[in-house]
């Protein structure tokens, strides 16, 4: 299988994403998207990594899924606060901080 | 044989991928992003990265994915239709950036050459070697050449549990 495969797999995952950010108003779909974005880079790193025969891409990919898990406990809690505090998760109505 | 596998992955992983962004139910999403975490799950496995592929489904679709979850349904969310508020014009736009992005991607990425690491270096590493005892040459360059992000990952964890626990306060700490 030539690398070029996975590559252009994960690049269509990855923009499939970023149009998930774009479209979506949700904050929580939002931050779904971001995951799937963080997905395509790690299918990248194993794809790279087959091709070269080396298993550095594969420790790149721990760190990044130690990254994602943080970042997703945090951003959670965030979203649960912002929506106790204005009960939505709309992005368009968290405009408080709109001059 | 591999190619079938390879085409099914793909058109699977695209799909449940497409499917996470248009649904209205935000329960819905999730699950289908569950299902694109299987099917890459899947492609780990067809590269040869059996580790990352039992981590990601442990990590990601039984750890984030039910987080996610519990986050829906503690927010009660199903009655939240109102996700697709863009006019026609801006989803038009929208969607179109996004294959632009693709497009833009997939031109830099196709005519490439690609030199594998032996080629450059001038050595051969074996194949079979390089397929043997994944999880423990994983280990080794994780405690030899990767130890200081190894120890930065770890902190970078636990000030995440303690900003998850602040943030969960009822009062302010």
């Amino acid at each position: 299988m030539p690398v070029q495969f996975f590559l252009v797999v994960a690049a269509a995952l990855f923009c499939i994403g970023v149009t998930g950010v774009l479209i979506k108003r949700n904050a929580l779909i939002i931050f779904m998207s971001i995951e799937m974005m963080l997905n395509a880079v790690n299918l990248t790193f194993v794809a790279f990594s087959h091709y070269l025969k080396i298993l550095d891409g594969h420790v790149f990919v721990f760190f990044v899924m130690a990254v994602a898990a943080a970042e997703v406990a945090i951003g959670l809690a965030i979203i649960v606060r912002i929506a106790r505090n204005s009960d939505t998760v709309n992005v368009d109505q968290i405009n408080l901080l709109k001059w | 044989m591999i190619w079938l596998v390879s085409f099914v992955l793909a058109v699977g992983l695209i799909s449940s991928g497409f499917m996470v962004i248009i649904q209205k139910n935000p329960i819905h999403s999730a699950l289908f992003l569950i299902i694109t975490f299987l099917f890459l799950a899947g492609f780990y496995l067809l590269l040869g990265a059996e580790f990352i592929a039992f981590v990601h489904i442990i990590v990601y679709a039984g750890a984030v994915m039910v987080l996610f979850l519990f986050v829906i349904m503690l927010l009660n969310l199903r009655h939240d239709v109102q996700s697709f508020v863009l006019s026609r014009q801006q989803m038009v736009v929208a969607i179109l950036l996004g294959i632009i992005a693709f497009g833009l991607i997939v031109t830099i990425l196709l005519p490439a050459r690609y030199y594998p690491l032996h080629e450059a270096l001038g050595t051969t590493q074996g194949e079979l070697e390089f397929r043997q005892d994944n999880i423990q040459k994983v280990g080794l360059l994780l405690f030899s050449k990767y130890l200081v992000p190894f120890e930065i990952a770890s902190i970078l964890l636990l000030v995440a549990m303690i900003g998850a626990v602040v943030l969960a306060k009822k009062d302010l700490l």
